[in-house]
């Protein structure tokens, strides 16, 4: 596994997928949904992804079921994507963690009066 | 719309797909397509076939995500939109550079070539910056024009310039240039390619590449460089060579480098062989060690077969 961040592509697709299985549209929509309407992930692309990420055995194909007469498969998180997830989700949380440290020691020495001890 | 009906352009589009894969998934991209598309207009629904019909040609040239090219390829992206830039940031100087300029406004034939040429360096900055942002969708409409103007180049020189007779191995090679530049940008994966910080350093440094060694060239008709214009092109065959050498599967940003500069360094490289200087000999001397090194690095990996990253 690479120590790179995930790409937002990747990250989104696997967010999509932690809490249940979904179908393609299902990821489509849950992907936009999860974005706040910024990302708009289209079929190509997604396929593109979905490809790549079973053959990196970061998700499988859970079933294939058949709905108003068209196959379709339903895909799912495997064991190396929950990890892989688990992993962006910590150093996300880090990166946030600090980034609001930070922007409250700013805000302390904003209202700190000139000459006041550090 | 029903599954026996497909519209025509998703047909189209499912055409794209190898059969194999077709057959494995055309209900459901057909499926999909249909809800997606659902009250969308002309234009979206357009947009989306052209989208499979991208997954399709990636998948049938093995440029998938899911294929070490097509992951070399979402490196090389943002770096040749960078270098494409660069390099045609830098050619404004030698259009309207004193003692240099041969064209003018006054004609209409040499106007058109030279709106051409102040059309495309904007148009290539503008990808640029929807590259660095992530605005890949922008970068990549951008990149098509960019390219078509650039490809223009040629027939619009000879329109200027109509007695003139055309270098044609030169002009195959200007020609080359963009069309591999433009098939880099546009056949890269799209789910690879997003705001990625960590790209923003290769933007940078093949900006700055294809900056400094055109530049170079450019200062060569004022000041002297020694070894002359033969000097810059060895180095565009040096960057290229070192660029193998770094080039790895642990290492996929030096190959998206390389593959972002092969354009350009094969145009510039092709003049040191008539007539072929020391200096020539081992720029080329450096470029097949460096391809030789690549390729037996990627033919040792593929033995190992180690786990794909998973970004």
């Amino acid at each position: 596994m690479s120590d790179r961040p995930l790409q937002e592509p990747t990250l989104l697709l696997l967010t999509a997928l932690a809490d249940e299985p979904r179908h393609g549209y299902g990821l489509i929509q849950e992907i936009e949904a999860i974005s706040q309407g910024r990302v708009r992930i289209r079929t190509g692309t997604l396929y593109g992804a979905l490809d790549r990420l079973l053959q990196q055995g970061l998700i499988q194909v859970e079933r294939e079921e058949v709905v108003d007469g068209r196959a379709r498969k339903v895909y799912a998180l495997a064991e190396e994507g929950r990890r892989a997830l688990a992993a962006e989700t910590q150093r996300l949380r880090a990166v946030v963690a600090e980034a609001e440290r930070r922007m409250a020691a700013r805000r302390v020495l904003a209202v700190r009066p000139k000459g006041a001890p550090a | 719309m029903t599954q026996q009906h497909p519209p025509r352009a998703l047909r189209w589009a499912l055409r794209c797909h190898p059969a194999a894969y077709r057959a494995r998934h055309e209900a459901e991209l057909t499926a999909i397509y249909a809800e997606v598309t659902r009250g969308a207009g002309r234009l979206g629904r357009l947009r989306e076939a052209f989208d499979i019909a991208g997954h399709g040609l990636r998948q049938r040239t093995g440029l998938g995500s899911d294929r070490t090219a097509g992951q070399i390829l979402a490196q090389a992206a943002p770096s040749a939109i960078a270098v494409a830039a660069g390099g045609s940031v830098v050619n404004l100087l030698w259009l309207f550079a004193p003692g240099v300029r041969t064209l003018s406004w006054s004609s209409f034939p040499e106007a058109v070539v030279l709106a051409d040429q102040v059309l495309v360096p904007l148009l290539w900055l503008a990808a640029l910056a929807g590259a660095w942002t992530g605005r890949w969708t922008a970068a990549r409409t951008l990149a098509v024009p960019a390219t078509v103007l650039r490809l223009a180049d040629v027939p619009l020189l000879l329109l200027a310039h109509p007695g003139g007779q055309p270098a044609y191995p030169a002009a195959v090679l200007s020609l080359m240039v963009p069309l591999l530049t433009g098939a880099v940008v546009l056949a890269a994966p799209r789910d690879l390619l997003g705001p990625c910080r960590h790209r923003h350093a290769a933007i940078a440094g093949a900006g700055a590449l294809a900056v400094l060694l055109w530049g170079a060239q450019f200062c060569n008709l004022y000041y002297a460089l020694p070894g002359g214009p033969r000097a810059v092109h060895t180095l565009w065959a040096g960057a290229l060579a070192l660029a193998l050498l770094l080039s790895g599967r642990d290492r996929p940003a030096a190959a998206g480098l390389a593959v972002a500069l092969l354009p350009t360094a094969v145009q510039m490289t092709v003049p040191l062989l008539y007539p072929l200087s020391p200096a020539g000999a081992l720029a080329l001397l450096a470029l097949l060690i460096g391809a030789a090194v690549s390729v037996l690095r990627a033919r040792r990996h593929r033995a190992g077969a180690t786990p794909p990253s998973a970004a």
